[in-house]
């Protein structure tokens, strides 16, 4: 038996917050709020989105729901909590599932969102047909969603996939022109202290957030081909890819993906550099790693949210959901 | 030739419950190893039938009905397994419950002769086995290197001096045996979920530092591939800054240049040569005297020392950042030596995580990959024998091939 009914799918970034509702995989009303327009009086989005969500479904005139499906930058529990708090407001926890869920009285799902971004290229985008694959969003922060062995892979707690966490080493400021370390660190939240001496986060050095920093807030989109010509732009794309470099060739040499996909707004802007990021990949891990880019633009963790919603829904209808959808979930995607 | 040797761990832990409790009974069994009934029920139904046990005997119970008695069958075969590393080739000769019935050691050699050393590793076990009156159902080998699962060439392996070596033709002309061939660090992955430090751990690492370096990552009880059967080549991960927008030449891996034996001694000699003071000076650089003189204090061998904690820390970091493992174990002679210097090691990778995984040493001392091998033997023979049955709790990931 399919599911029918609409979904209604959000995602939460750490700039740009989405959300839409779809119909068998097509997109229908939607709407794009700033992530930072959503945090209220308590520090957190989870008010705000939920009214937001509750507008957007009763502007496109309270259609049935099936289900509300929430991919997000943080990692999260097999059932739908998260598991560690991001400053851009998103609290650790159930409040975000256990919020939508009152508003809506449907089945909520949560995933991180390079998880569901992953679970889209891989089932409708540029990672079809792939046994394994790495999806690597490049947006403000940088998040991976792995395919391996043809389902997404979570790990032992959910956290799978923190590529953002990797360490890097970073050269003396000397060696990079002065602008040695871009950011600080911090966004990880409290259970995370800082990167040790001498080394960095790949987040923190070459996130889209920390390049926009980097390039003084003049140049949000540092592979725009006119932010490029300026040298101290370029020099910092350069160093952009380089840390991309080493994140990917870990990767690769750890996981063995074969394909690697880059997705968002930062990946997209890059596109014309991708031959020397794969070049340099090649160099650091020592053989050949496929890099393409994603085919499903930003929707990709909309499109996602949807097929998780959906193949949620197919498997309790069929009666096989277990425990409930959340354990179906958990089980389901190891 | 195919991948994967599937075999279900729970049949191995029921196996050596009957072996250690000969005889026993069905109801014994699940108390102890907190299994169901029924699935003891069905395990032991497949362990008859593949003739590794007995459940023919009755006996009464204290007033109520008679149990069936389980017993061991010792008389049913033995496989060979074998651990070609770097320096030497241990070969031993197992049960089909996995014990060691006999050992073999011998220095390794390097190209054809690393081959060689294999064969008479072979040719011992197998005469012990003709003296023993025990047929030889089944062989495991582990290498220091990539399977090429198209080809079964050795890859990568330059402790033997194999790169593109054809291990599985070369084996299959060689014996009439069926035999699977895996890289060893996941053979000892395999030995951790079956008898040592990740028993009923669904998500681990084992991490080995020896001669070389390389992991193996299981998940959810299956060992993870790769598309090239490559997963798990953590000696080339990036750590060091003087690799930034610079060629990597030498085809040895960053972090294996510096975090394994040879790296430690190496960077030993150079702080020595430079004119440094250390107790080293005096004696034999080996990993082992360098650790051991970190542990009395002196400067120079606690900078290094520190050097390879910090690099050790990268990689585990690296690790939990992208696959969140429950177990990190730690193999290798370098590895199984850092026991006085865990909590340092733990102390680093914790504040770089959201989630410390369990760091621990490997409780296999230098058997894992041999004890590993043997599992996979035997899940080769008990796949041979019951196809059906082959439900795998754990997946081996190396390259099969039967002659004869």
């Amino acid at each position: 038996m399919r599911a029918d009914g609409m979904t209604l799918a959000i995602d939460i970034g750490a700039s740009r917050s989405r959300m839409a509702l779809l119909h068998r995989g097509a997109i229908g009303e939607r709407v794009d709020r700033a992530t930072a327009d959503l945090v209220g009086s308590d520090g957190t989005i989870t008010a705000g989105l939920v009214a937001a969500a509750v507008s957007l479904h009763q502007d496109a005139g309270s259609p049935r729901l099936e289900a509300v499906a929430v991919a997000i930058a943080a990692a999260v529990s097999g059932d739908g909590i998260v598991l560690q708090a991001r400053d851009f407001g998103i609290p650790a926890g159930p409040a975000i599932r256990d919020g939508l869920a009152a508003a809506f009285d449907v089945a909520v799902l949560v995933d991180n969102d390079a998880n569901l971004a992953a679970l889209a290229e891989h089932t409708l985008g540029a990672a079809r047909g792939e046994e394994h694959a790495a999806v690597i969003t490049l947006g403000t922060n940088i998040g991976l969603g792995l395919i391996l062995g043809g389902t997404v892979y979570r790990g032992a707690r959910g956290a799978a996939g923190e590529i953002g966490l990797l360490l890097v080493p970073v050269a003396d400021s000397a060696e990079h022109g002065g602008e040695g370390r871009l950011v600080d660190a911090g966004s990880f939240g409290p259970a995370i202290s800082r990167a040790p001496a001498g080394y960095a986060w790949i987040e923190e050095l070459v996130g889209g957030g920390a390049l926009a920093t980097a390039a003084g807030g003049t140049h949000p989109r540092v592979f725009a081909p006119d932010a490029l010509a300026e040298p101290s732009i370029r020099r910092l794309s350069e160093h952009a890819i380089e840390g991309w470099s080493m994140a990917i060739a870990d990767l690769a040499v750890l996981l063995d993906p074969g394909v690697v996909v880059l997705t968002g707004g930062v990946a997209t802007d890059a596109a014309p550099l991708l031959n020397v990021l794969q070049r340099r990949v090649a160099e650091l891990a020592g053989f050949q790693v496929e890099i393409r880019l994603g085919s499903l633009g930003p929707d990709a963790e909309l499109l996602g949210a949807d097929l998780l919603a959906r193949s949620s829904l197919e498997g309790a209808a069929d009666g096989d959901a277990g425990a409930g959808l959340s354990a179906q979930i958990a089980g389901g995607w190891r | 030739m195919r991948h994967a040797t599937m075999l279900e761990v729970n049949e191995f832990l029921v196996l050596d419950y009957v072996r250690e409790h000969d005889p026993t009974s069905r109801t014994e069994i699940a108390d102890d190893l907190g299994l169901s009934p029924a699935s003891v029920s069905r395990i032991v139904g497949r362990l008859v039938d593949d003739g590794l046990v007995d459940a023919g005997g009755r006996v009464r119970s204290n007033g109520g009905r008679p149990r069936a008695l389980i017993s061991y069958r010792r008389d049913a075969g033995a496989v060979i397994a074998l651990d070609l590393g770097g320096t030497r080739c241990h070969a031993a000769l197992a049960d089909l419950a996995g014990t060691v019935l006999a050992e073999d050691l011998r220095l390794a050699g390097t190209g054809d002769a690393a081959f060689t050393t294999l064969l008479a590793g072979i040719e011992a076990m197998r005469s012990e086995a003709r003296r023993r009156e025990l047929p030889v159902v089944a062989l495991a080998v582990g290498v220091p290197g990539i399977l090429d699962p198209e080809s079964g060439r050795a890859h990568d392996a330059p402790r033997v001096g194999w790169d593109g070596f054809p291990v599985v033709e070369r084996l299959l002309s060689s014996l009439d045996l069926p035999f699977v061939v895996d890289n060893d660090v996941n053979l000892a992955a395999l030995a951790h979920a079956w008898r040592g430090d990740a028993r009923h751990v669904g998500d681990f690492v084992t991490l080995s530092v020896g001669t070389g370096t390389g992991a193996a990552i299981v998940s959810d009880g299956r060992l993870l591939q790769g598309r090239h059967n490559a997963a798990g080549e953590v000696g080339y991960i990036v750590v060091r800054k003087e690799q930034i927008g610079r060629p990597v030449t030498d085809g040895l891996g960053a972090f294996e240049s510096f975090a394994s034996g040879p790296g430690v001694a190496a960077r030993a000699m150079a702080l020595v040569s430079e004119g440094h003071r250390s107790i080293l000076g005096d004696l034999e650089i080996t990993p082992e005297a360098v650790l051991e003189a970190a542990l009395q204090d002196d400067a120079l061998a606690r900078r290094v020392v520190d050097e390879l904690l910090d690099d050790l820390a990268m990689g585990i970091v690296a690790l939990v950042a992208l696959v969140d493992p429950e177990v990190v174990v730690l193999e290798g002679g370098v590895g199984r030596a850092l026991g006085p210097l865990l909590d340092e090691l733990r102390a680093r990778v914790a504040p770089s995580v959201p989630f410390a995984p369990r760091i621990v040493i490997s409780s296999l001392g230098q058997d894992a990959t041999v004890l590993g091998a043997v599992a996979a033997a035997l899940g080769l023979a008990r796949q041979r024998t019951a196809p059906a049955a082959v439900m795998g709790a754990f997946s081996v990931s190396g390259v099969a091939g039967h002659a004869g």
